[in-house]
């Protein structure tokens, strides 16, 4: 059983057809795909993690000045309680600074 | 120009300054009077004391009197903030290590056998103490030894009761934890820094001055006697129970109350390596001695430029 040409040449375009929208489709799904790869990159890119990076960055600059020598009040770490002669604990004291006049009394281990 | 007078006290020197000449006899009063209450509390070797009382009760409740209560709060409170390692629960530590009585007989003795004992880290935790009630309860076995907290808090109070009442500004120095209070001397306190307390005032060391708060420095070179094991010395490591061992030999400590500066600079000779970055994370003023000599500072301590230079 063959067909004559002319019963073939409707089918021949219909499936030449038919394979030029899979061609258009694939082509939009590529190109679509490419858009939104990039979209999501560039989304990515601006995301988080740089911005982490940088914050650590910038907390760790005050650890390269360690000798500084800033002025820190020391906050209390145990209160000495109550007292019926002692008033309330004073306030957080400034670091020390290098003495001028002969000393009075010496610190040390007993 | 100040007056200065020192004593025996607690095992060790009691020194009194004041700015006001005319002070000083109210102020020299004023602080027999609260050591003689504070030892009649406190003290570990005298059997009439409060403490030795409460510690052959240990795993009873006891009633307190407000002098002792203060003080084992304040014990408490350092090992809160100390995460144990200022640790008031280590009596019996002490005690296998050699202390077991006043340092001139336990000096005085000729060597010690350590003695072994159990080991139970952080029995701190267990004592229970209600502040209004003043009811302590210690766990059977643990001897409680408020220490080194109490000489301080002790300089503190003594200070601000004197300058309170006197109006002067004073200094008082118990075993060299230094507390100050009232105005200072133009210029600051000028306190020597050394291994030892009893050091010349014209011995070498650094020299600094203090406005307010307090001093301490704690030391593995002071109050140390010789064992079997070799030569101890009374701050207990409360993570192995026998004396401290790591790389600082002295540590001074600049802070708000002389009760601070000792808890922190007693946690600092206990941690060893890891001292230094855990004084900076709590902003306190500290010097600190290795064994081999070497000195070194906190960001904010007077000369830790010059000594890292």
């Amino acid at each position: 059983m063959t067909r004559e040409p002319s019963q073939l040449r409707p089918a021949i375009s219909v499936r030449e057809a038919a394979t030029r929208r899979v061609r258009v489709s694939t082509g939009v799904a590529l190109l679509a795909a490419a858009a939104l790869t990039g979209a999501f990159t560039a989304l990515a890119a601006a995301s988080t993690h740089a911005k982490k990076i940088v914050r650590r960055l910038e907390t760790r600059r005050p650890a390269a000045h360690r000798l500084a020598p800033v002025i820190a009040p020391a906050p209390p770490l145990v209160q000495l309680g109550s007292s019926s002669a002692a008033p309330p604990p004073a306030a957080p004291a400034p670091a020390p600074a290098p003495a001028t006049a002969p000393p009075v009394v010496v610190s040390g281990g007993s | 120009m100040t007056t200065t007078v020192s004593f025996p006290a607690f095992g060790t020197t009691a020194v009194l300054v004041v700015a006001d000449p005319d002070a000083m006899t109210a102020a020299a009063a004023l602080l027999h009077r609260r050591l003689r209450r504070v030892d009649r509390a406190c003290s570990r070797f005298r059997d009439d004391s409060e403490l030795v009382a409460v510690n052959r009760r240990s795993g009873e409740p006891v009633e307190l009197s407000a002098e002792l209560c203060g003080f084992v709060r304040a014990a408490l409170d350092a090992a809160h903030a100390t995460d144990g390692l200022v640790d008031p629960a280590l009596g019996t530590e002490l005690r296998a290590a050699g202390y077991d009585r006043t340092f001139v007989l336990v000096a005085a003795r000729n060597g010690w056998c350590v003695r072994t004992i159990e080991r139970r880290p952080g029995r701190w935790r267990d004592i229970e103490l209600d502040d209004v009630r003043r009811v302590l309860h210690v766990p059977r076995g643990v001897e409680l030894d408020p220490g080194a907290t109490a000489k301080a808090r002790t300089a503190d109070l003594a200070a601000r009761e004197i300058a309170a009442a006197t109006g002067s500004g004073t200094l008082v120095s118990l075993g060299g934890d230094v507390a100050v209070a009232g105005a200072a001397p133009v210029g600051g306190w000028p306190v020597l820094l050394a291994d030892h307390h009893g050091a010349s005032l014209d011995g070498p060391g650094e020299r600094i001055a203090l406005f307010e708060g307090g001093l301490a420095t704690s030391s593995t070179s002071a109050r140390s006697w010789p064992t079997d094991r070799g030569r101890m010395h009374h701050v207990i490591d409360p993570r192995t129970g026998v004396p401290a061992a790591g790389m600082w030999r002295t540590v001074s400590v600049a802070a708000a109350s002389c009760l601070d500066a000792n808890v922190a600079s007693t946690a600092a000779l206990v941690l060893g390596a890891d001292a230094l970055s855990w004084l900076e994370q709590r902003n306190v003023h500290a010097r600190l001695v290795a064994r081999s000599g070497a000195v070194m500072g906190t960001r904010d301590w007077p000369v830790a430029l010059e000594c890292s230079a």
